[in-house]
């Protein structure tokens, strides 16, 4: 069936709202994906590589339900990742080991065990000295309800 | 992002047991009727554009089952599938003796005051009804398709 805009839209303010995952109480956290990976619907966070060098860590970014909203000229319905203050913004020193390359960024649970979702970056990014940073892009689903029958 | 499936599970399944609006527990259960003007499916449809038949038809309406519906995916395609059954009765729509001709074009997902549209099915083939009682013909499933690549 297809479903009215009225229905439709539930699909991105439920997932937003969702305290089992999204919207868990105990923030969700995203990741440096320091080596080459294939986004797929069945990655698992064990396939890849996440940095956990001084000052590249996995950051936590809000808990709580996430922001949802209607793209004005797609239409997709838009679920958003929250950024801490400061932004999902990694920096090099104190003792990160170089060259450290990014190849994207992965969402996960608190624990980052559970992988919700990976954004790849056109252009991997490496790191060579201190005093170098990567700010992630916002961290979105896009969902197509015109897509559902 | 490139989504994984255990997320986009979770949306299929927090869609299809949302009790705001798809509500199948009790009492105000989510109901199909048919539809009697020719439509296309849309997600700005409203309940004026799929006029629906009522003494034209045996039973102008079909609630479906108060049990959670079913999700799979499906073997052919991979979409992720969620289908509700209907309460007690077939899919069937079914003429009245003595009623004028019409044809069927679809059926209308509503809540069960019928002042809310939730959902449309369109039939690829209009079931065309005549003022024979024994008149009958199969509505679609009510069910929804979400196929994978629908979240970037």
């Amino acid at each position: 069936m297809k479903p009215t805009r009225t229905l439709a839209g539930t699909l991105s303010t439920l997932l937003a709202a969702d305290t089992t995952y999204l919207a868990n109480a105990t923030a969700m956290k995203v990741g440096l994906i320091t080596a080459p990976f294939t986004p797929s619907l069945d990655r698992v966070m064990a396939d890849l590589t996440i940095s956990a060098q001084t000052g590249l860590v996995p950051l936590a970014g809000v808990a709580g339900a996430q922001l949802e909203s209607v793209d004005p000229v797609t239409g997709e319905l838009i679920v958003e990742i929250k950024a801490p203050a400061g932004g999902f913004r990694w920096e090099t020193g104190g003792g990160t080991t170089y060259p450290a390359t990014c190849y994207g960024f992965a969402l996960g649970n608190n624990a980052m065990t559970v992988l919700y979702g990976t954004h790849t970056l056109d252009t991997p990014i490496t790191l060579t000295a201190d005093n170098q940073a990567i700010t992630a892009p916002p961290l979105e689903f896009k969902i197509d309800p015109t897509k559902v029958s | 992002m490139q989504i994984t499936r255990l997320l986009f599970e979770r949306m299929v399944n927090k869609f299809a047991n949302n009790g705001a609006l798809l509500d199948h527990v009790d009492t105000e259960q989510i109901k199909i009727q048919f539809i009697k003007q020719e439509f296309t499916p849309s997600l700005d449809l409203t309940l004026a554009d799929v006029p629906v038949a009522t003494t034209e038809v045996a039973a102008s309406s079909i609630l479906v089952f108060d049990a959670a519906p079913t999700e799979y995916t499906d073997v052919l395609n991979g979409d992720r599938v969620t289908e509700f059954a209907p309460k007690d009765v077939a899919l069937i729509v079914k003429g009245v003796g003595g009623g004028s001709p019409m044809n069927i074009y679809g059926t209308r997902l509503v809540n069960n005051a019928a002042d809310t549209l939730l959902a449309t099915a369109h039939l690829a083939t209009a079931l065309p009804f005549n003022a024979d009682a024994q008149n009958g013909g199969e509505v679609p499933r009510i069910a929804f398709r979400f196929p994978v690549n629908m979240v970037r």
